[in-house]
């Protein structure tokens, strides 16, 4: 009888259940599987992501990008862009779309988010494209895509940078300490510290992560041997027992506990370490082309007269990173209008006109090499043309940390890099947790 | 008659369930189910295999996993030891209703009403080894020896990271003086009829009857720590070489890799951890018993 009730009782509530699921069954089907491309007016809708917005410093870029496909193609294809501001918030609302099979038609990033999405499986390959306008494809540079390049030759992400990452320095606070030209050796770059400290200027801004990587790439890239394994493909190395990698750890170890960087520079992000290069703080500064802008007060709080003040040189030890294509746009569209559409994107982006427009506006030089004439060269930053004509003449060149590793193992590093630094875990450790990590992304 | 009446209770807690129900099964059974079976998979950007027990066993081998489980440990243990505890004794001390107790009522509480973003950058500043606080505060009184870079020190991240959550207590006391409120005059005032002191009437009658309502702080404390990300997120992210690891934010780093399916399993054992402690709780407490 009990049983009984208590079965009456629970009738509804069993009925309720199985209501909402039939309810939530109904709700999936109903659901359509994707977006409708062509809109009724007969223009191609295509997704674009981006997270340059706000002061990022390729905003103005994006807003000529955009502005000159809708006006090419006006009545053809539409943009519907979504800004998702910060590069790794950008990433992973990506991935999360990809990884639940919606990828979009346009996006853009570093090679390491490039990477996963060509794991989706969703990604445009894109040499048929190439290969269907050989004008295109050979107004590349030939090492432009080789970051890229599967095994199998497939390639499904177009790169559109080229950097070279120097190292600026201030000249008047090098003046200021007796420092005539920038080291060209560890031992000089060590000594110049030391004049900069003994004259009250701290020598070197340094975050924990971006700019503290360049410079232990520097370190590990100008030793025997390191560049070569800084350039092993498909992440073969390890840095277990790499001689170069532990010369090169130890080294940057040994110089900031000399105490040649900001006091608590290992919490400080890279707005904090900017911050005092731009004004005019500490004498030394590693980072990218793109930093230009900001040392001429465009988007950033530089100290008046600092752009006048800055050079811009390769490493000591005479060591450049050199990237080809540390960015770069690639396509997940699902359908032959959209992928078309894309496409027409890409080369627009990569076209001449708009490598220039890079170049001027973003500092960076493009994937397609170009000749200027008197009047765009005029127009090329100093600074830009000074890294530009020293790089060549560089001993060693080598990728960047991100480039050389996936993200995984950069997060572990920025992980253990103060645990490193103050010596509570010996250059083994340090090298293992990144070499678990690494194992762990492979597996 | 009374089956027609039956029947219409019947339709109407059918009705007043379904969107319940469907909201319940969507968002927490969907979900819960989805977490466990892929917990048992190899899940990222190229694959979704069966994989049996490996994510379990990589787990359990897994210094910064372990690390995390400490850490999380850590941060149940403070609110659940400490924060509620010292919640309950300010909100008692606080009912006494002395000169000034709603200032520092306020003072206590207001904290909690500040974003956890803006809350953590603050003390991102305070303990900054340049220009922070604290480390100011030292020199000042000339305790230079003791100023360190203490979020990036392994042997003082953890403790900062703690320190800056101390506020926390003002949630839990207000809570308390909620419930102190309700509590019958007539049973102080039969105390101080039976010469009763200050203390006496806490310990006899005010901390007996809050006994259900500590049960349900430390619950709140035991949920509101295991989902805890945002500080440490924004403080140290975890490090210095995963000292301040979490449970949650190890889950938040396993995703981004992307590995879906080990994130995934890291997620149910915390969701086992947290029901555990819960359990803990509920049996320690009594709660399930009805005060006559």
């Amino acid at each position: 009888m009990t049983d009984m009730r208590k079965t009456r009782r629970c009738a509804p509530m069993v009925r309720a259940l199985l209501m909402s699921l039939v309810l939530m069954l109904s709700i999936a089907a109903i659901l359509p599987a994707g977006g409708q491309a062509q809109a009724a007016d007969g223009v191609v809708d295509l997704e674009m992501t981006t997270f340059w917005v706000g002061t990022n410093p390729l905003r103005p870029w994006k807003e000529i990008l955009i502005e000159e496909f809708e006006r090419q193609y006006e009545g053809v294809y539409r943009l519907n862009v979504i800004e998702i501001p910060g590069d790794a918030q950008h990433a992973d609302r990506v991935l999360a779309n990809a990884a639940a099979g919606n990828a979009p038609d346009i996006t853009t990033g570093n090679v390491g988010l490039m990477q996963d999405l060509r794991d989706t499986g969703l990604m445009l390959e894109l040499t048929q494209y190439l290969d269907a306008d050989p004008e295109w494809r050979d107004s590349f540079h030939p090492n432009a895509f080789d970051y890229y390049y599967t095994a199998d030759g497939e390639l499904y992400a177009l790169p559109y940078s080229r950097d070279n990452v120097g190292i600026y320095y201030n000249t008047r606070l090098f003046a200021e300490a007796g420092i005539d030209e920038f080291p060209r050796t560890w031992d000089g770059f060590f000594a110049a510290s030391q004049q900069l400290v003994d004259n009250g200027t701290i020598p070197f801004a340094m975050d924990n992560g971006w700019i503290f990587g360049l410079m232990m790439i520097n370190m590990i890239g100008t030793q025997p041997g390191g560049a070569e394994w800084l350039q092993t493909r498909n992440y073969e190395q390890r840095w277990t027992g790499s001689r170069p990698a532990i010369a090169g750890a130890e080294l940057l170890r040994d110089y900031i506990q000399a105490g040649y960087t900001q006091r608590g520079a290992m919490a400080d992000g890279y707005p904090q370490a900017a911050t005092l290069f731009l004004q005019g703080d500490a004498a030394m500064i590693a980072n990218g082309p793109w930093m230009i802008n900001s040392i001429r007060g465009i988007g950033a709080e530089a100290m008046d007269g600092l752009y006048d003040e800055v050079n811009y040189d390769i490493s000591p030890g005479s060591g450049i990173i050199s990237i080809f294509g540390e960015a770069a746009f690639a396509s997940g569209a699902s359908t032959e209008e959209t992928a078309e559409g894309a496409v027409a994107f890409l080369k627009l982006a990569t076209s001449r006109e708009q490598m220039i427009n890079q170049m001027l506006i973003v500092t960076r030089p493009g994937t397609v090499p170009v000749e200027l004439n008197e009047e765009e060269a005029a127009q090329i930053d100093r600074l830009l043309v000074a890294i530009e004509d020293r790089a060549p003449g560089a001993t060693y060149a080598y990728p960047h940390f991100q480039l050389a590793f996936p993200q995984a193992v950069w997060e572990e590093f920025t992980n253990f890099l103060p645990a490193f630094i103050e010596g509570s875990i010996s250059t083994t450790e340090f090298f293992n947790a990144l070499d678990d990590r690494l194992e762990s992304y492979l597996r | 008659m009374t089956k027609l009446r039956n029947r219409a209770l019947s339709r109407s807690i059918f009705v007043s369930l379904t969107p319940a129900a469907v909201l319940f099964t969507l968002f927490f059974v969907y979900p819960i189910v989805t977490l466990a079976w892929s917990s048992f998979t190899i899940w990222d950007l190229r694959r979704l295999e069966f994989a049996g027990i490996e994510n379990y066993v990589r787990m359990f081998g897994d210094r910064a996993f372990l690390m995390g489980v400490r850490n999380t440990a850590i941060w149940v243990g403070v609110a659940t030891l400490l924060h509620v505890p010292l919640g309950v004794y300010i909100a008692v001390t606080l009912s006494k209703k002395f000169v000034g107790w709603r200032v520092f009522r306020t003072l206590f509480f207001l904290p909690n009403v500040i974003s956890v973003a803006a809350w953590s950058m603050m003390y991102r500043s305070v303990f900054n080894e340049r220009y922070g606080m604290l480390n100011a505060l030292l020199e000042l009184v000339g305790l230079d020896q003791l100023t360190a870079n203490w979020l990036a020190q392994t042997n003082t991240a953890l403790f900062a990271i703690i320190l800056s959550w101390f506020f926390n207590i003002g949630f839990y006391m207000i809570i308390t003086m909620a419930e102190i409120a309700s509590i019958p005059h007539e049973l102080y005032e039969a105390a101080d009829i039976d010469g009763a002191t200050e203390r006496q009437k806490d310990r006899f009658i005010t901390y007996p009857i809050l006994r259900k309502i500590v049960g349900t702080c430390m619950v709140l404390a035991v949920s509101i720590s295991l989902v805890g990300f945002e500080y440490v997120f924004l403080m140290t992210e975890g490090g210095p070489a995963n000292q301040t690891m979490t449970l949650p934010l190890y889950v938040y780093r396993m995703y981004r890799i992307p590995q879906y399916g080990y994130s995934n399993t890291i997620g149910l054992f915390t969701l086992l951890f947290g029901f555990a402690g819960l359990l803990l709780i509920h049996r320690g407490f009594r709660m399930h018993e009805v005060d006559v």
